[in-house]
């Protein structure tokens, strides 16, 4: 049986993977100017002599999509291990109020004109994120029970979000619009300087996220099974929300709250494996992640070219569906 | 999921914000003859508002309505706002005496419309038909949502007429006309601009659909359009490619933004480290210029687009003969 899962993860993680492959080198060729694959390779090779395709290619599009998979793996298993911990399916970033912590900065920064430079804001939002997970975080670790931290982090969240909403009307149009262009989520016009601010947080917390599908399979035990077999749950359940806090919050901070992706890829990772054994489900959940941001950003990029809308807006319209769809199919059967 | 409750809050505002620039710029005037003085006008958003006799004290929600005032010679009963209104070529000092209306942008107070006796009240499409109801028929709410710098024109000409300033108006449109027309013969040969707002990665631009980018289409190469129709500033929901950016590569940048302070890098200094925007031709030749975010972005007048009629021109063609 536990072969036939294990066969089963490898059976949908490959062709993920290969689409995930497929994908990216899409989006190096789409835009303007649009390349074919042999040009490519030339220019990948810096052996093209146009200057607009190699900043097209090595300054905008290659960033961005690294990016697109890069928050798309690390949203996904931000919603994956906060599911797990709390045995909530509708478990999502926005509960530990990571999101609205930098939502709050970036808010303050743009309404009130302040003059930080522009490579530095996206520091302050992580800073301003990290400080609201952390409050929810610390304030909950003497009475973790799933009811209270949801309780917590739901008011905290809309304490800051009532704050957001005071500075939004402080605003003029102008700084409104601005806002939206970061409330929405959005990953245009980053570079490798965005990436790089996500690479260190990558590399640390999507090992520990994937390293602990131990932890969470006790978890879905219960919390007294898990007394049981000498887990202390309390430890587990906030290392467990550090790291959800570490993949959420340089996300946001970069590019804005992404709607949906940390709430629907388990889900759909469930109902492809249909296992709930993390072990198996993470790695599927952060392919899925990185998958559905990366073909979301290049559908928002190139659709209504040169326009272009924040990858949140389908993410949420998209997410939002195929949620209630489940919801629905759960509901009939039950 | 209080976030997205915002977000979704946010994203109505700017779809209704969006909506209110299709409407037709249909402001309209009839004084009938005779011994009955009434005024009728329809604002832009259709509405006909009908006066005994001709409105006096005008609050003013939205900065066309200080510019295009201005322009008749008559000062502001109320404004809401730290505006144009005491730019030095409108009211300069004489601002701090005007009433002001307190509340926010969105929101302005009521109580102080109220409270200042005001004849009618002029606000911005997309922005202000929601105070309508709370005003009621004690106060006739004129909504304005200027398109092009030709609704601006228009604007100026049916308020003029409203308020028994035709004479003041159609001097100040024929000033206009004439300016405008004497700088399009200056230009030679057109420089490629871009008017943008924001930061590297959160940036807004005006597009030939906006007030602003429809006169300076007219003095320099401005090939910014979308086809939405989304002329920028008054919406926000849209946001350029900077691959878009990057072919059209503009010779000029102007950048509404706040100034910061004499030690801080430079909006230029600060785009020139972005491996992109660096790339630019007006980036690398140090042509990124901040402009006044009240006059270029707020304005919407003929008096405001008169200022950045000089100032686009000194900057886009320093070394044109006057």
């Amino acid at each position: 049986m536990v072969n036939k899962r294990i066969y089963k993860s490898i059976y949908v993680g490959t062709p993920l993977f290969l689409l995930i492959i497929y994908i990216f080198i899409l989006s190096l060729q789409l835009g303007e100017p649009r390349l074919d694959l042999v040009t490519l390779g030339q220019v990948l090779t810096n052996q093209f002599e146009l200057e607009i395709h190699r900043i097209s290619v090595w300054e905008i599009r290659m960033p961005r999509s690294i990016m697109a998979i890069m928050a798309g793996v690390m949203l996904a298993l931000a919603g994956h291990v906060l599911q797990e911990t709390f045995q909530n399916d509708l478990a999502t970033p926005e509960l530990i109020s990571v999101t609205a912590g930098s939502s709050f900065v970036m808010a303050f920064i743009t309404v009130f004109g302040l003059p930080v430079l522009f490579i530095v804001q996206p520091f302050l939002a992580l800073t301003g994120g990290l400080i609201a997970g952390g409050f929810v975080i610390g304030s909950a670790k003497n009475s973790f029970k799933r009811g209270s931290i949801i309780l917590l982090g739901t008011a905290v969240s809309a304490f800051l979000n009532a704050l957001i909403i005071i500075i939004i009307a402080l605003g003029k149009e102008n700084q409104i619009g601005l806002l939206f262009f970061y409330l929405a989520g959005s990953l245009s016009a980053r570079n490798w300087s965005h990436v790089f601010n996500l690479l260190p947080w990558f590399i640390i917390f999507v090992p520990l996220a994937l390293g602990s599908a131990r932890s969470l399979n006790v978890l879905r035990l219960g919390d007294e099974a898990a007394v049981g077999r000498g887990a202390s749950v309390i430890k587990m359940k906030i290392l467990l929300l550090v790291i959800s806090a570490g993949l959420t919050a340089v996300v946001v901070a970069n590019c804005g709250p992404i709607g949906f992706i940390s709430l629907i890829t388990p889900h759909l990772t469930k109902r492809l494996l249909r296992t709930t054994n993390s072990a198996l489900g993470l790695p599927i959940t952060a392919l899925l992640g990185g998958f559905l941001l990366l073909t979301g950003d290049l559908l928002m990029r190139t659709l209504l070219y040169p326009i272009e809308l924040p990858v949140g807006l389908l993410t949420t319209i998209i997410g939002g569906s195929l949620f209630l769809t489940l919801l629905y199919r759960r509901s009939v059967r039950t | 999921m209080m976030n997205r409750n915002l977000f979704f809050c946010l994203c109505i505002a700017i779809v209704l914000s969006a909506c209110s620039n299709s409407t037709t710029n249909n402001a309209e005037f009839d004084r009938a003859d005779g011994e009955d003085e009434t005024v009728k006008l329809i604002d832009d958003m259709g509405t006909e508002l009908v006066f005994n006799s001709t409105p006096e004290r005008i609050g003013c929600l939205t900065e066309i309505c200080v510019d295009t005032l201005k322009q008749l010679g008559l000062t502001p009963a109320a404004v809401a706002g730290d505006g144009i209104t005491s730019e030095p070529e409108f009211f300069g000092n004489e601002a701090t005496s005007i009433p002001t209306i307190g509340g926010s942008f969105f929101e302005p107070n009521v109580e102080d419309i109220f409270l200042q006796e005001l004849d009618l009240v002029i606000g911005l499409g997309g922005v202000h038909e929601n105070i309508r109801e709370a005003l009621g028929d004690k106060i006739p709410l004129y909504i304005v949502s200027p398109e092009t710098y030709e609704d601006s024109i228009q604007f100026v000409m049916a308020l003029g007429q409203a308020l028994d300033k035709e004479a003041e108006a159609e001097q100040a449109v024929q000033s206009f006309k004439t300016h405008f027309e004497t700088q399009i013969n200056r230009v030679t040969e057109k420089r490629t601009a871009l008017i943008m707002y924001g930061s590297d990665t959160n940036f807004g631009i005006d597009t030939q659909t906006s007030v602003v980018g429809s006169m300076i289409k007219k003095i320099a190469n401005y090939p910014w359009k979308t086809d939405n129709g989304d002329g920028g500033h008054s919406s926000g929901s849209a946001q350029l490619s900077l691959e878009e950016i990057l072919k059209q590569d503009p010779d000029i940048l102007f950048v509404e933004t706040f100034r910061f302070g004499d030690d801080s890098p430079s909006l230029s200094e600060q785009l020139a480290s972005n491996p992109v925007w660096g790339e630019l031709k007006a980036v690398k030749t140090d042509d990124v210029h901040e402009v006044r975010t009240n006059i270029w972005a707020n304005g919407r007048g003929i008096g405001s687009l008169t200022i950045i009629l000089d100032e686009a021109m000194e900057l886009l063609y320093p070394d044109l003969e006057s």
